[in-house]
């Protein structure tokens, strides 16, 4: 098994950090896991991406030039990154995305899943945490593994005060879609 | 620092940790992309264990500071990039001069110049080896994986100790910003400095087969003079041409005579192998993996992995050229490993080259479609 995932999306979305904690719920269920990232120089809104390669074997292609599930954040980031997914892939997206698309943008040859994400994370009450709402719906509809070492991985590595938002954000993701 | 066992770490932070465990307690540095987690970690751990950790006004004042940290008696490393080991050189030049032990870490970026800052090369072969003005003998290492990050980081210090001499760690922007496993053993093996137990000793030479002298520090009573022109062996500066002469030549042999013991080559599956691909660093991971691609495929194809790249392994090449009917060298730059596989194999078999430049890995296909060709 390997499956190689690309987050996307705006700098100051939490695209890096959703990358480290499915890395290190990946790596922690035991998987090989090679996770990248990169970004542009502005703190707040440039471009920016982080890639994981999950596998169970040693990983020697480290660097992606295609994905099998893609995770989008922007409308900018979908533009740029749509063409990395492969055919039949797995395409996840913010519903504020998919509405924005231009008629004819959206490609056919993938299975591509509107989450809304922006809206569940508005809803909790900080809309920062919509990275956390589409990992949740990632575990939900790939099963990769459990969402229980998400969750474990988001209580190690987020500041106390951010945590139980960022739990329920993951929970939220993962009710919005049927298993 | 890192408990020991399993962890999903980025490879600069394996790196920092590996020379936090090998007795580095002084980092001098000037912030650059893609080394300054490095730099970082340094900053918040090195004081927790009694050293010191200063960002410095830029890289020559880096470099400078370390070599003093090293002759005060501290284990010293400083990191930086392509245009920062630029301005290094003069100072690790005067490193090899006064035979410093120390580490200097580049993490290549893909340049020329600022290039792309965030992205990976190994154009910087060359300059690891060559960059400094003057003649010496260089070791450079190159590590693959974030494991290696941590392992060569403790070799390195412990040859520096060794040889007395900065050792260059060439990682690269794609190993130093990824996370993968890394496994942090309960202990490492320490090597330490060889002090002399005799206040008559001679600093810059010596009779011990080893050619590496004794290093006194300062500080501790000797009559201690450290210059960059050429000396007498008790530091004292004196141009006759003879001092210079055996200078020169120790401190190029005293590599040279280590090399057998320096050399760290990897061997993947060359017992029947027709075609050989060589390569280093990063651009080896998808090199191994069209190797096992090849092998699957019933192409008998096998690979050489170089971990120290200088001083160059000419013997393991060279035995290598015998072996097999073609060797494919994959690197990150328009080819300068393959050059020195040129000049050992003189002829005797094909020598190829996969160049990848604009901060881009190979892919395993383009390292299969090479092997795929060699072998027909």
């Amino acid at each position: 098994m390997r499956r190689d995932i690309i987050i996307c999306g705006a700098g100051g979305q939490g695209v890096v950090l959703a990358g480290e904690l499915l890395s290190q719920a990946l790596f922690d269920e035991g998987y090989e896991v090679v996770n990248t990232r990169s970004y542009g120089a502005e703190a707040r809104g440039g471009r920016c991406r982080s890639e994981v390669i999950v596998s169970d074997e040693e990983i020697y292609d480290i660097q992606l030039t295609e994905a099998d599930i893609l995770i989008v954040m922007s409308l900018p980031a979908y533009r740029r990154y749509i063409e990395r997914l492969r055919p039949g892939g797995l395409l996840l997206l913010d519903e504020e995305v998919y509405k924005a698309l231009s008629p004819g943008e959206l490609r056919e040859d993938v299975e591509a899943i509107s989450i809304p994400a922006s809206e569940i994370a508005s809803r909790l009450g900080n809309p920062i945490v919509a990275n956390m709402v589409l990992l949740g719906a990632l575990i939900r509809k790939t099963g990769l593994i459990p969402l229980e070492r998400l969750k474990e991985a988001v209580s190690s590595r987020v500041r106390p005060s951010m945590r139980e938002i960022n739990l329920k954000a993951l929970e939220g993701g993962y009710g919005a879609l049927e298993g | 620092m890192l408990t020991p066992g399993r962890h999903l770490v980025l490879g600069n932070i394996a790196l920092a940790e590996g020379a936090l465990r090998a007795g580095c307690r002084f980092f001098a540095g000037y912030p650059i992309t893609p080394a300054n987690e490095i730099a970082h970690y340094m900053s918040q751990e090195l004081p927790k264990v009694g050293g010191y950790y200063v960002q410095m006004e830029d890289e020559l004042a880096s470099m400078a500071a370390v070599i003093g940290a090293s002759w005060a008696g501290a284990k010293a490393m400083t990191a930086t990039s392509g245009p920062g080991f630029s301005l290094m050189q003069e100072n690790i030049s005067y490193a090899y001069m006064t035979e410093t032990p120390c580490v200097v870490v580049d993490v290549q970026r893909s340049g020329p110049s600022t290039g792309q800052a965030t992205m990976p090369s190994q154009q910087d072969v060359y300059q690891a080896r060559y960059g400094a003005h003057g003649d010496y003998e260089a070791v450079a290492l190159t590590p693959w994986s974030v494991q290696e990050m941590f392992d060569l980081a403790v070799k390195a210090f412990n040859l520096a100790e060794r040889l007395r001499m900065p050792i260059i760690l060439l990682a690269d922007g794609m190993i130093g910003h990824m996370s993968e496993k890394l496994v942090v053993p309960e202990e490492v093996e320490v090597e330490e400095r060889r002090r002399p137990s005799d206040r008559e000793c001679t600093p810059f030479d010596t009779d011990d087969p080893s050619l590496v002298p004794e290093m006194p520090l300062f500080g501790e009573g000797y009559e201690l003079l450290v210059t960059g022109s050429a000396h007498r062996p008790s530091g004292r500066r004196d141009y006759t041409p003879k001092y210079l002469q055996r200078k020169i030549w120790r401190i190029r042999e005293k590599v040279l005579r280590a090399e057998p013991k320096l050399r760290d080559v990897v061997e993947y599956e060359l017992g029947d192998a027709e075609v050989a691909v060589i390569s280093y660093g990063a651009s080896a991971r998808p090199s191994y993996g069209a190797v096992r691609e090849a092998r699957s495929k019933g192409l008998k194809a096998g690979m050489l992995r170089l971990r120290t790249l200088w001083p160059f392994p000419e013997e393991v090449i060279s035995k290598l050229a015998e072996d097999v009917k073609s060797i494919i060298v994959v690197e990150m730059n328009m080819g300068k490993v393959v050059r020195e596989v040129e000049r050992v194999v003189c002829g005797r078999c094909e020598v190829s080259l996969v160049s990848k430049v604009g901060g881009v890995l190979p892919t395993v296909g383009e390292v299969y479609d090479a092997i795929r060709r060699a072998v027909r």
